[in-house]
């Protein structure tokens, strides 16, 4: 009795670091909808944690799952991936909380599963707990990690799903690798892409590494290719195939090209910059093994350059980035320095680096949209307008129309979108216009009712100047300003003056 | 004894940046914070700036005075640059001789003073910090006080000018340097490099944070907008670039980089050599102007002229001219006085002549008294800083470009403001700005060619209100 007591003493006290970072993980993510709150701000963050809301509050509500979107691009078919509303729902019924709340739990509830499920992976490659706590740390503070987690999405899931999978696969008994295909083919039901990039890296993994297991690839391959296939068949006899996006869609923060890797240079959420460079130095400890490793190098290169088209990548670069960032710190740690003074100074500057990359990312998504002034806004227009009005602003705010019961000429789920390029083209028309006719009967063409101008579409557009579509709205008598705040304008269009 | 002469000559300053440093040192002793959001500036803006020059001011303004200190301190802090550079002149040609004639050099080069006397310039305090910065990191395996020194300097060079990633570079380049040269890198020194560039770029990222975010890397463009980097670059000749850093100077400094690089290849010479290659890159790439990279590109100079000084009176001693030594020497001395020390003085004199007048303040003053709160003034760019420190108002453009959107454009329109003659487009832009008074100083005509604003004939839109031999100012009342 006294030696098992000690036995289970002995582990709390081996594992508390890893305790004590499962909880950080949970403050840290907390912090960041506490924050919002404390500063005014809406406690989802972005545009589709709307999208996800609305659509749960959909099948909470009916019971069943629409057929038609009436208020998406003012009417398309349902062709959305269900994964992530279904678990909102499932989370609220569970827990007993709202819609909006369970938005708010479910990401975090993942972020510490994600954490826990990442430790104990770690466990089984190595037994060094300095490099699986450094690891955790890292991730943890990380601004991918952070976005993740806080804001409603269905990539929170992904990451999850794929850590569990890979766990399961990585057991003996076929029961196991049954969960991990369960695991792995619930991912096609949060993002299709994720589903094919998740594919393609077993693959790789399962031929380098682990062959026995290919019958279980191909089987579990099949099944996805299976649920594929009987989606998209659907998809394709009702509405035949779906329209090629002719347009340039790279997602755009504020600073574009590969700056989107930096979360210090603006990246919505990139890397820390000290932790890639703590990767860089986990992949010189690898690289002294050479080719033994070739699916790391293979998975970074190709998560780099892919990236900026799949900005969900950045979620799985983050965490090879992490276990590099891991191994390069206690490379730094344990290896002798010439002098100690620097030694312990840089690991603290190193260290401070990427508490400093976390926290002021924290800080940052405690001010992004929607704001404030942006909430009142559209409180404002749901008063002020009617269940059928269509509004017309920048694609990215199309979900918070809809949120609010109205419909959008544009947003930002694409597929199966009724003229997604027309629209597209049409909205940039319109932004653009320096001729009002132009203007109008493009206007006209999407029934528009309503403008919506904020910060965001000012400054993609216009700057600080009053030019194109701005000047027109502040002088053609057809557009008349209904609310104005610091940061949105709302403008009335009518027909007819 | 040279710097203090000149600037206790006048009460006032010579460059508008004196007042931008006057009125934050200031803030920051009554409020023990610096500031960060500038109501004055562009019409109210973000200002991110180091404060540690302004801290130290701060803190000799309080036991001195400020009118002391302001004159006093950033003299004090650049004349130790002479010592720095006869440390390092000394640590690289082990000449005792020679490194007294680089320390000499060092302390008149022209571009230098033309920069700092009178000035309140931070470079005061980055360039004696930088190099002894270098000092520390040549003797880094001699001694480990050195180590010490060099990481607590470390921590406090990011925080007074930007600039100072100017060392970062450097340390960088060197160590590319020495690896392609396959000289060994000493591990004291990789270490010291590699806790200096990321404590830099932590301390960076954490004062300019707001910059990178809204502006990533192109925050290097944001530092100089174009209109005035090429302004600065209008005047520059060869023979301005040869009087400005001192002949003796370009001529010693080039032949000790030469016989340092090739004949000898000491690496100390490598790194002052990487200090040039990495401010030759930051002029590139327009983080900072050609005036300012020559200063450090001068300083550079005197250093490697002690080896081309200590060669050659190592090699006189070989010849028959050995006992004409002392007139060797004499004729050093001599040319250094004619061809450093007299540019410097006429420069020193051109920076007290050139002062802020009694009569350009006392307008500036007369409207901090006569004129509302939100007061919107237009004057040149670089004249901003006056309106905000003395008269308190807010100025339309100053030399504060980071986190202003608009620049290039407010750059043009003040331009115009001051040249066009037609009201109706004058009138705009003022609407654009709000302005409500436009200050029209000497400076302001010269620099502009002008003798008068001509719209401001007409009385019922432009009412001179303030008007002495040095400056005018108009209201605008429609």
């Amino acid at each position: 009795m006294k030696m098992r007591k000690q036995r289970y003493t002995r582990l709390f006290v081996d594992n508390i670091v890893f305790v004590a970072i499962l909880f950080l993980s949970i403050i840290l993510l907390s912090s960041v909808h506490y924050f919002r709150y404390k500063n005014g701000n809406d406690i989802l963050i972005g545009d589709y944690s709307f999208f996800n809301l609305r659509i749960s509050n959909e099948i909470n509500e009916n019971r069943i799952i629409p057929r038609y979107d009436e208020l998406s691009y003012g009417g398309r078919p349902f062709t959305y991936l269900l994964g992530w509303p279904i678990m909102l729902v499932a989370t609220s019924k569970i827990t007993g909380l709202d819609l909006k709340l369970s938005s708010v739990l479910l990401p975090i509830i993942l972020g510490f599963l994600t954490v826990l499920i990442l430790g104990i992976l770690i466990s089984k490659f190595t037994k060094d707990k300095r490099i699986k706590n450094l690891v955790l740390l890292i991730f943890v503070l990380s601004p991918p990690f952070l976005y993740l987690f806080s804001a409603s999405n269905s990539f929170a899931a992904v990451l999850f799903l794929s850590l569990i999978g890979f766990y399961f696969l990585l057991k003996d008994k076929i029961i196991f690798w049954a969960l991990s295909s369960i695991a792995f083919a619930t991912i096609s039901f949060f993002s299709f892409f994720a589903t094919i990039f998740l594919y393609l890296v077993l693959l790789i993994y399962i031929l380098m590494k682990n062959r026995a297991k290919i019958k279980w690839f191909i089987i579990s391959f099949f099944i996805v290719l299976a649920i594929f296939i009987y989606d998209y068949y659907i998809l394709y006899i009702k509405f035949g195939l779906p329209e090629i996006i002719k347009f340039k869609f790279i997602e755009s923060t504020i600073n574009f090209g590969f700056q989107i890797f930096f979360s210090e240079l603006g990246g919505k959420f990139g890397l820390s910059i000290f932790s890639i460079f703590l990767s860089m130095i986990g992949i010189y400890v690898l690289w002294r093994q050479k080719y033994r490793y070739f699916i790391v190098y293979f998975s970074i290169l190709l998560l780099i350059f892919i990236s900026p088209y799949f900005n969900f990548l950045l979620f799985y670069l983050n965490l090879v980035v992490a276990i590099l960032a891991g191994m390069g710190l206690l490379n730094l740690i344990d290896r002798k320095w010439e002098s100690n003074f620097i030694k312990v100074f840089s690991i603290l500057v190193l260290v401070f680096g990427l508490i400093f990359s976390g926290l002021s990312f924290i800080n940052q998504m405690s001010l992004i949209e929607p704001t404030k002034r942006q909430i009142d806004a559209m409180n404002y227009l749901k008063t002020k307008s009617n269940p059928n009005d269509v509004i017309f602003s920048y694609y990215d705010k199309g979900f918070w129309f809809n949120y609010i019961g109205r419909k959008n000429v544009m947003d930002a789920n694409f597929f199966y979108a009724p003229l997604v390029n027309e629209r597209w083209q049409d909205s940039l028309d319109i932004l653009n216009s320096k001729d009002i006719d132009n203007t109008l009967s493009l206007l006209n063409k999407y029934d528009v009712d309503y403008i919506w101008i904020d910060e965001s579409v000012r400054n993609k557009f216009y700057g600080k100047k009053e030019i194109n579509f701005l000047y027109q709205l502040r002088y053609d008598p057809r557009f008349k300003l209904i609310y104005r705040n610091l940061e949105v304008e709302i403008w009335r269009y009518t027909r007819q003056i | 004894m040279f710097r203090i002469f000149f600037v206790f000559q006048t009460n006032n300053f010579s460059s508008d940046i004196a007042y931008f440093n006057i009125r934050h040192t200031k803030y920051i002793a009554e409020n023990y914070f610096p500031l960060i959001y500038d109501e004055f500036s562009y019409g109210g803006k973000d200002v991110l700036y180091p404060p540690l020059f302004n801290y130290l001011l701060a803190f000799f303004g309080s036991v001195l005075g400020f009118e002391l200190a302001l004159k006093l301190i950033p003299e004090f802090l650049i004349s130790l640059l002479v010592i720095i550079v006869f440390l390092i002149s000394k640590q690289i040609s082990k000449s005792e001789t020679a490194a007294l004639a680089s320390a000499l050099l060092s302390g008149f080069i022209p571009l230098l003073i033309r920069e700092t006397v009178n000035k309140i310039s931070a470079y005061s305090l980055l360039l004696p910090l930088m190099f002894y910065m270098f000092y520390c990191y040549i003797r880094l395996h001699e001694h480990k006080k050195y180590v010490i020194q060099f990481v607590i300097l470390s921590f406090l060079l990011p925080l007074v000018d930007p600039n100072s990633f100017i060392f970062l570079l450097t340390l960088v380049f060197f160590s590319v340097i020495l690896t392609t040269e396959s000289i060994q890198v000493s591990m004291i020194r990789k270490e010291a490099t590699f806790f200096a560039v990321f404590l830099g770029l932590l301390i960076n990222f954490i004062i300019y944070k707001k910059a990178f975010l809204q502006h990533g890397f192109g925050i290097v463009k944001e530092s100089i907008p174009l209109p005035i980097f090429e302004l600065l670059f209008r005047n520059i000749s060869v023979i301005a670039l040869v009087y400005f850093i001192g002949i003796v100077t370009l001529v010693l400094g080039v032949i000790g980089l030469y016989y340092g690089l090739f004949k000898e290849r000491r690496v100390s010479v490598l790194l002052v050599s990487s200090l040039m290659l990495s401010v030759m890159f930051v002029v590139t790439i327009k983080f900072i102007d050609f005036p300012t990279g020559l200063i450090f590109i001068g300083v550079a100079l005197s250093i490697l002229s002690s080896l081309t000084i200590k060669r050659f009176f190592t090699y006189l001693q070989l010849t028959k001219f050995n006992n004409l030594k002392n007139i060797f020497y004499f004729l050093l001395v001599l040319l250094i006085i004619l061809f450093s020390i007299i540019p410097s003085i006429n420069v020193a004199n051109d920076n007290i002549k050139n002062v802020f007048s009694n009569d350009e303040i006392k307008a500036l003053e007369w409207l901090k008294t006569r004129s509302s709160k939100d007061s919107v003034v237009l004057s040149r760019f670089d004249e901003g800083y006056l309106i905000s420190s003395i008269a308190q108002r807010k100025n339309v453009m100053d030399n504060n470009f980071l986190l202003s959107d608009d620049v290039e454009e407010r750059f043009n329109d003040v331009e115009i403001l001051y040249t066009n003659p037609f009201k109706a487009r004058v009138l705009e832009l003022i609407r654009k700005y709000g302005i409500n008074y436009i200050y029209l100083s000497e400076k302001t005509r010269e620099y502009y060619g002008i003798k008068e604003l001509v719209y401001t004939e007409d009385k019922t839109c432009f009412d001179l209100v303030y008007e002495n031999e040095k400056a005018k100012i108009y209201k605008v009342i429609c």
